[in-house]
């Protein structure tokens, strides 16, 4: 009897406590700082693209760091520092969704970049539209709007600052047709993340490029072994493997599986897996005639500002090797942060028409080369960076970029 | 002492003033932020509550996350591609799961103890990832989107109430949610001591004339129905879904779920209630922690389990224990009750 | 010559490559099978003890420079340890009962994952392969790596099989893994079982775990796959009978090996919980089981 009221009392006080708690922490979160620009991430810093995201928020940081130190963004009369608060994606709607509410509706930011998967990013714009926050976009696999989301003319307030991978199989095809000229049938890996048409769409450019198309196989994005799949793409008797959207671990070891099944061919990885990291994982007996699309900024004749975010990277974290992947965020930043400027406001509403109507070629510059903001037929809407890109390719211990592109988005 | 109606009155009235606080929390919390978690605790609570009652014959399901896609996916699919209403349609996915439930009760409820976890579990994971590979009612990896939330319900054309906002979502999961646990109390209240007698020893209870399958089929069915209505809830709620590993319908759910009834105590039905509301805002009040997160919440549970056994609503209880052998200075050892197998 | 429209080379290719991760998925079901037929639990943290494994080779041929063959029994060792840390102190207090050591073993693995997320950092990391090439035999090619890591295997595989049908100890373990019951009453201590199946199981573990860590990269999240491979392989040949690992370590080998080639991602994900569902409604003692 005294047991019933005694444990009724306790699960009230445990019900009531927790709101206070909560309203307490509220409180003391919200101290913000003078002239203070905050920008929420959400990146995925667990699971298995948790070494990207770990280097996606490093990336951040440097050019936030760049900013800073030359005294912050100047709005008009005012200058404002850069601070980033990160939060954890893990790849997962409902973290994303969580950590994006924490960061809208508790932090107060008005910028919010993330998420590497659809659903994750999309759970953000669910909450960043409505606040009328500026989602910018970290990765987008889906340029086609296959389902109704992503960039457009009736999407708001959300904008991709880097090039979608599709951008590259042009190029790519091309300079594997002519680079290999005995090189006639290709065969496809694909995780199977990547949707229908953008797989076609490599198809196309392949077939366009002259090469024939044997085979298409799909590999589940968690494996981790992949001899069976290297079996699997080698029974088409291939000259060449091209591999979209996978990610650095898998495309080092599809490598390594492949040549230790004996192929001999070139193999291209098109998902912004990074030279340095295939050849760390596949090694370098394994590591010939490998196209990669992600830049190498310890090639000699890499852009001045390429070197110079590799060589912030070496001073403010001498324990870590460097991740080439960081210049895509160091672009987002740096390219928002002249938006910025030019729109003189952080009012993301400002911020994202100035950021949309920055489309002469060179408008905004970038680690890459001179960028602007394209789009406008093809989503009808500018709300896609274009700049150029390499391809680097790797021939054992050496990595060169050895051809720059600018695509062409419509 | 006697049972009277004086502690009967105060239990009721300290009930209805926790619910009536309940429906103030959107009021208190101004934040979003807040309302967003405390709405997935909602959901939680149900998850566990009904794996509860699946646990009181004794079975312990690990895959009650599959029945929550069962429900939340039949649910989304049919109000987006067929325009029912989401009222039914909610309805209609624990329906389904609980059909399913069913049409798997036949070869699932032959195994028992271990295997029936195990099967469960692998279970749940196949549901998963057949909705991976089937994107065409999954979405794939992107995922099904713009699911749409409940209709909006006019009261008498004087206002309407829409249920896109958080906080009028928050009443919708507080009703639902509330009126699950009254039915999940209604049916403890009638078959619970079977379902005790079953847990304790069912080759006995069949002994006695007890239809052991039958009651295990009930609690089961049970179960995964508002399994499915959590996920139907769950569904429109977050208006996504998708099936990867790492989100809400991967493995690692099923074990917090049970974790929440663990941890909570499931020898009541509060139990689960207090493991799922603490345990999903725990995190959240750790973000800061960061990476060390998980290891207060495995911290906690580790704890939970040895010095708390019979879970935090029995705090009552064990602090009177630590009391009394802080006041004697003794080692004594009481019998736990409720731990059977 | 082809079968189903694909090369016979490639499937036997395929075949030889699902055996040879199958032997070290086979060392560590065997652990997990010694410990749930001698104590009865599921030992959740198993995956985690082989991560650690995975991890503790890394440390110590990565950042202290030993070479792999003097990391490997610093590994044992430290498998060893867990192992016994993780008997004496969390199963053994909570006498075998089912709900709290399952709770347990979750609690612990949540925490394990934790620790080595924050000592070694999410990225993940590689051990120089101690075996860089690939080696052909008959038009068939295998990684040297993986041709030791499966001899290696074998090799502990077969020592455990003679200790366990030629020692004392190893006798009273078969039995208690066998009928538990059964072997009380041969008046056998449990609790020293107790301690044996764990500390065989998580050498056994750590072991696989480093020898997965050369071919792979390691991250903290690996031991989740594992823990699901090695619940498979127990329960299709059976919990708590030995020889019933090895076949249902094979078969899982195979299917691992082959599906992907033959009929996709797909079916290689779902098959071995298909099949191991069934298995577990119509024969739940599993291929080889008793009970």
């Amino acid at each position: 009897m005294r047991d019933k009221r005694l444990w009724m009392v306790s699960v009230a006080v445990f019900l009531l406590f927790l709101p206070a708690v909560v309203l307490l922490g509220n409180h003391c979160a919200n101290a913000a700082g003078p002239k203070e620009l905050k920008i929420g991430t959400i990146m995925p810093i667990s699971g298995p693209l948790g070494a990207i995201g770990l280097a996606w928020d490093r990336g951040f940081d440097l050019c936030a760091d760049m900013i800073n130190e030359q005294g912050g963004l100047k709005v008009g009369a005012d200058r404002y520092r850069i601070e980033f608060i990160h939060e954890d994606g893990k790849m997962s709607p409902e973290a994303s969704a969580a950590a994006a509410n924490k960061l809208v509706h508790q932090d107060k930011v008005k910028f919010v970049m993330g998420e590497i998967m659809t659903p994750a990013s999309q759970a953000i714009y669910e909450v960043t539209k409505p606040a009328g926050v500026l989602h910018i976009l970290t990765y987008t696999q889906d340029p086609y709007r296959e389902d109704m989301w992503a960039i457009g003319a009736d999407t708001p307030d959300i904008v991709l600052l880097m090039p979608t991978t599709n951008l590259a199989y042009r190029a790519f095809f091309e300079y594997l047709a002519k680079t290999y000229p005995n090189v006639k049938t290709v065969v496809h890996a694909e995780s199977n993340y990547p949707l229908v048409r953008i797989i076609e769409e490599a198809k196309r450019a392949a077939q366009a490029a002259g090469l024939q198309v044997v085979g298409v196989e799909r590999y589940d994005f968690g494996w981790s072994d992949f001899y069976s799949f290297a079996t699997a793409i080698l029974k088409h008797k291939p000259d060449a493997i091209s591999m979209e959207h996978c990610g650095p671990d898998q495309a080092a070891l599809m490598i390594k599986a492949a040549r230790e099944q004996g192929f001999k061919g070139p193999i291209m990885s098109l998902g912004s897996a990074s030279a340095v990291f295939i050849l760390a994982g596949a090694g370098a007996e394994n590591s010939h005639d490998i196209m990669a699309d992600q830049a190498y900024a310890g090639d000699p004749d890499a852009p001045a500002a390429m070197k110079d975010v590799k060589k912030r990277w070496e001073a403010k974290y001498p324990k870590e090797p460097w991740v080439d992947d960081a210049l895509m965020p160091w672009d987002e930043v740096w390219v928002l942060a002249q938006a910025i400027e030019k729109a003189n406001s952080i009012d993301p509403k400002q911020v994202v028409k100035v950021l949309q109507s920055m489309t002469k070629p060179g408008s905004l510059k970038t680690t890459f080369g001179p960028g602007y903001m394209g789009g406008l037929k093809t989503y009808g809407v500018n709300g896609l960076l274009v700049r150029p890109a390499p391809i680097t390719v790797i021939q054992g211990e050496k990595i060169k970029m050895v051809k720059w592109f600018t695509p062409v988005v419509p | 002492m006697s049972k009277g109606l004086p502690v009967a009155w105060a239990k009721r009235s300290a009930l209805a003033i926790l619910i009536v606080l309940l429906f103030c929390v959107p009021l208190v919390l101004r934040n979003d932020y807040w309302l967003f978690v405390f709405c997935l605790a909602w959901i939680n609570v149900l998850l566990a509550s009904s794996l509860r009652t699946i646990y009181r014959t004794g079975e312990l399901s690990l895959g009650q996350v599959g029945f929550m896609l069962l429900g939340a996916y039949s649910s989304a699919l049919l109000s987006m591609r067929l325009g029912i209403p989401v009222w039914l349609t909610m309805l209609i996915g624990g329906l389904f799961a609980a059909g399913m439930a069913l049409l798997l009760s036949f070869p699932v409820l032959r195994t028992k103890g271990v295997y029936f976890s195990v099967l469960t579990f692998l279970i749940a994971e196949i549901f998963r990832l057949a909705m991976w590979y089937m994107p065409s009612l999954s979405g794939g990896p992107a995922g099904l989107s713009k699911i749409p939330p409940p209709g909006t319900i006019n009261l008498f054309g004087i206002t309407s109430i829409g249920f896109a906002t958080k906080s009028n979502y928050y009443y919708l999961l507080a009703v639902v949610v509330l009126f699950s646990l009254l039915l999940l109390q209604r049916a403890e209240r009638s078959l619970g001591f079977t379902w005790m007698a079953i847990r304790q020893n069912d080759d006995l209870a069949e002994s006695v004339g007890i239809d052991v399958r039958g009651y295990k089929l009930i609690a089961f069915v049970i179960g995964c129905f508002f399994a499915g209505i959590a996920g139907s809830l769950f569904a429109h709620f977050m208006h996504l879904l998708t099936t990867d590993v790492t989100a809400m319908f991967g493995m690692l759910t099923s074990i917090y779920v049970a974790i929440y009834m663990v941890a909570g105590g499931e020898a009541r039905m509060a139990g689960p209630i207090v493991g799922a509301v603490v345990l999903t805002l725990a995190p959240e009040v750790a973000r800061p922690l960061k990476e060390y997160q998980p290891i207060v919440f495995g911290a906690l549970v580790i704890f939970i389990m040895f010095f708390m056994r019979q879970g935090i609503i029995a705090l009552p209880y064990y602090l009177r224990r630590w009391g009394r052998r802080a006041a004697a200075g003794q080692e004594r050892r009481l019998g736990e009750n409720g731990t059977v197998r | 010559m082809e079968i189903f429209g694909i090369p016979a080379a490639s499937l036997v290719q395929s075949f030889i490559n699902g055996l040879a991760l199958g032997w070290i998925y086979i060392l560590i079901a065997m652990g997990l099978s010694l410990v749930f037929g001698t104590m009865r639990i599921l030992q959740f943290a198993h995956g985690e003890v082989y991560m650690l494994g995975a991890y503790a080779v890394y440390d110590f041929v990565v950042l202290h420079g030993l070479s792999f063959l003097a990391a490997m029994p610093l590994c044992m060792a430290t498998g060893l340890i867990l192992g016994l840390i993780l008997e004496r102190f969390f199963f053994r207090p909570l006498g075998g009962e089912f709900l709290p050591t399952i709770m347990i073993a979750l609690g612990v693995m949540i925490v394990l994952q934790a620790m080595a997320t924050v000592g070694f950092g999410v990225t993940p990391k590689s051990i120089p392969s101690f075996a860089p090439h690939a080696v052909e035999v008959l038009g068939l090619r295998l990684g040297s790596d993986r041709l030791i890591a499966v001899a290696v295997s074998i090799a502990l595989i077969l020592l455990l099989y003679l200790f366990l049908k030629r020692t004392k100890l190893g006798l009273a373990l078969t039995a208690a893994a066998q009928h538990r019951e059964a072997s009380l009453l041969m008046g056998i201590n449990p609790t020293h079982m107790s301690v044996a199946a764990m500390a065989i199981g998580s050498v056994m573990a750590s072991v696989a775990g480093g020898l997965m860590g050369s071919i792979f990269p390691i991250n903290p999240v690996m031991g989740g796959t594992a823990l699901m491979k090695g619940l498979i392989i127990i329960i299709l040949g059976g919990m708590g009978s030995l020889p019933g690992v090895v076949v249902g370590g094979l078969i899982l080998g195979f299917i691992d090996g082959v599906a992907p080639v033959v009929s996709g991602a797909a079916t290689a994900a779902i098959a071995p919980l298909f099949i191991v569902t069934i298995i577990l409604v119509l024969r739940p003692q599993g291929l080889f089981g008793h009970e």
